[in-house]
């Protein structure tokens, strides 16, 4: 085949561009780390890489709304807490006055201090995190109980979060659940002076208990409650009434009282324990994806020095064949 | 035979080598011209005459001047050149696009996506809170952003695209008539020779030739005259002397057609730069814009649906959180208009678009323009309702079989794009306003809609539909730029081929010099010889 110097030169030429153009794509991987500036360079690697991403990102937002569930979560079990050792009081107040061994003056005293220990569970199943009333359903806007009433003001609600790809996690307890008595059949209780006290599930969650004589017909007294502030509130009345019958008759709603709460602090530990998993998994399936991105994305720093290193030295080894191979002709050596 | 006859055949030999150093000279002169074919004096013996004895030459003439050229390499280049013109737009048209998807710098609308959805998540664990809702119609704000940035920069590019058609018509047709013109000379400095006799117009125009198959795919022949004739998508281009003229108009779409003497010649050309990016707006408008579209009409739809049935803070329902979606129509009918183009049922939107047909009997056929299904069909009657896929269109006026219209609700999907809600309040997180503040339900509801599976969508979701616009885009300029390289590849081994035989090599170049140079002393010396023989002869 003919060669002239024009090919030769067009061909020098190509290569040279070539290997410059191998050297700026190796800098720019240099430069910004990456692996590939653009969907092109790996198109596989790109979609990869942003699953890689959405997935991290999506993970962190979970890890945001379980932190969230957390401290609420927390807040509540404090809360019930309170509760617990507010009932435990009311019942070291009941059980000397059930006994009838109080005189009018403690009587008044426990009168006041349960009355105190009302206002707190009052108080408690008002609790506001953030702004929101935490008992109170959907209507956080809303306190859980009327001060003056002690009615349930919230509604049913079940407020959910995210905590995992179609995992939510109820957060709240509703007031209902938290404070109220509730009584799924008639309960009898015999007294050890042979009088009978039922516990009627009413309407709603209300509980009315009546006190019959010996002969289990006859009603002595009757009242009613349906949540933990009203029970506080009757057993004040009965112990600055020193009313022996009806103290009598509210030691096992306190039992029962202590034993739900103590239930719903169980419900709310299992729950935290649940979110602290979820966390560890969010966290140990972060750093495998994290890695999994750094393989995709990253470029191999040494691999890539290396690479240019080659470049450069073949690089330079053409431009001097090509300084020598053009610059001579016959001309040079006619004289 | 005189002794004077000498200095004439001195003479032929002085003339001859004078014009090879000629052509070796022009041939030098012209080492890096493009397109130049070297080029060499044919020598023959002049002819003889009868002397004593026998016949004896009487020096030597220049038969012609040769072209060193390949016409079989020459039509191989035409071809690979209008390859690599496609190519090479193609590329650099679609690289734009990419960049436009460019998510391996973070540039496209994934992180946007992920950040409107997590802030619905942030509405959800706080329904009541403000700043959450904030928040969220900041990132929102964002995505809309985003995504009619986007669009912009598709629709720019292939505002690009057809500019540069025009250009590149004004070349073509200049080119054209260059060539018609050299056709002339050509054939005017030919005619009554066997041979080609006008090499330098000749490499001229065969120059031309390739330019202009750069720009735009041809087919051309040479004629017994000398013309070449140059036929573009079954029209002449260049006739003889005469050229066709190669325009441009917009059509219905705003795109420009080609049309050669009037006859639209679009579909023919498909290499070529302009067939490169007739490909490429097709490429595009077909494929990316329309997905880009269509996701963003199907965030539009599958939000609205939810949000409208929720009630905000202030307990106010059916506000649509981003701008509602709206029909386009385009009308190729003269008697009859749409008066009337309304979505009455978001939920039954498919997201399609459609053509509106007629028939000789005044019936109107309702066809999906992407699949081409008939969806519904009946008479028509001026200015009565034709309801389909949560659509009601309303046509007045006469129409005949050839009319047509185009509904669809995508085309202005993303450039109506944005938020409608303004007041966090109006922000529907709640399921019942009987349940405010701390219901979250729709929130989640929303929330969770970033992992559904959306039937407008293939079955895929969101983020998922968008993946695979990113795809499309990265593996259409991966495809160009492998391509681009491959005819690049292809072009420079003909160009080395054409080199081979048309190209200039400063070696043979200096010893054509030395050897002319030569043979014109020793011609010289010759005359001085017969000059001294012929003074031997007056000295007697």
């Amino acid at each position: 085949m003919r060669i002239t110097s024009y090919m030769i030169l067009n061909q020098q030429t190509r290569f040279l561009q070539r290997k410059i153009e191998q050297i700026s794509k190796l800098n720019n991987r240099l430069a910004s780390g990456a692996k590939s500036q653009k969907p092109s360079d790996d198109v596989i690697g790109t979609l990869r890489a942003m699953d890689y991403n959405l997935s991290i990102n999506i993970n962190d937002q979970y890890k945001r709304n379980i932190d969230d569930a957390a401290s609420h979560l927390e807040f509540t079990d404090k809360v019930f807490l309170s509760v617990s050792d507010s009932l435990s009081e009311l019942k070291k107040l009941v059980i000397p006055g059930a006994s009838g061994s109080l005189t009018a003056d403690l009587g008044a005293n426990a009168a006041e201090t349960a009355a105190q220990f009302r206002d707190l569970i009052m108080d408690l199943s008002n609790s506001k995190f953030r702004d929101r009333y935490i008992f109170s359903g959907f209507r956080t806007d809303t306190q859980a109980y009327n001060p003056n009433t002690f009615n349930y003001q919230g509604d049913s609600g079940e407020i959910n979060v995210l905590i995992d790809a179609d995992v939510s996690l109820q957060i709240n307890i509703t007031g209902r659940d938290a404070f109220s008595y509730t009584l799924s059949a008639e309960d009898v209780v015999k007294l050890s002076d042979g009088k009978f006290i039922h516990y009627i599930p009413g309407a709603g969650t209300t509980v009315d208990v009546e006190i019959r004589d010996t002969d289990d017909t006859t009603v002595l007294d009757s009242f009613s409650f349906s949540n933990f502030i009203e029970m506080a509130d009757t057993i004040s009345t009965a112990l600055a009434n020193n009313d022996v019958p009806r103290l009598q008759a509210m030691l096992k709603p306190l039992n029962n009282a202590s034993s739900k709460v103590l239930n719903n602090q169980a419900g709310v530990g299992a729950k935290q324990g649940r979110l602290q998993s979820q966390t560890d998994k969010i966290d140990y399936s972060n750093v495998d994806l994290k890695n999994a991105l750094s393989d995709t994305v990253d470029a191999d720093m040494p691999e890539t020095i290396t690479e240019i290193l080659m470049a450069q030295a073949s690089l330079e080894a053409l431009r001097q064949s090509s300084a020598q191979v053009l610059s001579q002709s016959l001309l040079d050596f006619l004289r | 035979m005189s002794l004077f006859g000498l200095f004439d055949i001195a003479k032929t030999s002085l003339f001859a080598s004078q014009t090879a150093l000629a052509a070796t000279s022009k041939n030098i002169a012209n080492i890096n011209t493009p397109g130049y074919s070297r080029q060499e004096v044919i020598l023959e013996i002049a002819n003889p005459v009868t002397v004593k004895g026998g016949l004896l030459g009487m020096g030597v003439s220049v038969k012609g001047i040769k072209r060193h050229y390949d016409g079989f390499i020459h039509a191989q280049l035409i071809g690979q050149h209008q390859n690599y013109g496609r190519s090479f737009t193609l590329n650099r048209s679609l690289s734009r696009i990419e960049q436009i998807f460019n998510e391996t710098n973070n540039m496209g609308l994934s992180s946007s996506l992920m950040d409107f959805f997590n802030a619905w998540q942030d509405v959800s664990t706080n329904p009541e809170g403000s700043p959450q809702r904030m928040v969220l119609l900041q990132k929102a704000g964002d995505m809309a952003v985003t995504a009619r940035r986007m669009e912009s920069g598709i629709l720019d590019t292939l505002r690009h695209a057809n500019d540069e058609i025009d250009d590149i018509v004004n070349r073509v047709n200049s080119i054209a008539g260059e060539i018609a013109a050299l056709n002339e000379r050509i054939m005017q400095i030919e005619t009554g020779y066997n041979t080609e006799n006008a090499p330098d117009l000749r490499d001229s125009r065969d120059n031309l030739l390739s330019e202009l198959s750069e720009l735009v795919e041809f087919s051309y022949f040479e004629d017994s005259n000398g013309y070449v004739n140059i036929t573009a998508g079954m029209r002449n281009l260049v006739y003889g002397e005469k050229t066709g003229s190669l325009t441009t108009r917009i059509n219905e779409d705003g795109n420009r057609d080609l049309y050669l003497d009037g006859v639209n010649i679009t579909s023919h050309i498909s290499k070529g730069q302009l067939g490169g990016l007739i490909a490429f707006r097709d490429n595009i408008e077909s494929e990316t814009l329309h997905e880009t579209r269509k996701l963003i009409a199907s965030l539009t739809k599958e939000i609205n649906t939810l949000h409208s049935s929720g009630y905000g803070l202030d307990g106010t329902t059916g506000n649509d959180f981003f701008n509602p979606l709206q029909l386009s129509t385009k009308d190729y009918s003269a008697g009859a208009d749409i008066t009337s183009a309304a979505i009455t049922d978001l939920s039954a939107l498919t997201l399609d678009e459609y053509n509106v047909t007629f028939d000789a009997a005044n019936n109107y056929y309702v066809y999906n323009s992407q699949s081409g299904a008939l969806v519904t069909s009946g008479s028509y009657t001026s200015g009565s309702t034709i309801s389909f896929d949560g659509i009601d269109l309303v046509i007045t006026g006469a129409v005949t079989a050839s009319d047509g219209f185009f509904v669809s609700p995508l085309t202005d999907a993303v450039r109506n794009f944005g938020v409608a809600v303004t007041e966090t309040g109006k922000i529907a997180a709640s399921a019942s306003n009987t349940t405010l503040p701390g219901d979250n339900t729709i929130a989640l509801e929303i929330a969770r809609l970033s992992d559904s599976s959306l039937y407008d969508l293939g079955n895929s979701s969101f983020m998922d539909y968008y993946k695979g616009i990113v795809s499309g885009a990265g593996t259409l300029s991966r495809a160009a730029s492998d391509s681009l390289r491959f005819d690049d590849n292809l072009l420079a081994e003909l160009q080395n081929r054409r080199e081979s035989i048309s190209g200039v090599s400063l070696d043979e170049e200096a010893v054509n010099l030395i050897r002319f140079q030569r043979a014109f002393e020793a011609g010289a010396k010759m005359i001085k010889v017969t000059d001294e023989l012929i003074e031997t002869i007056l000295n007697l």
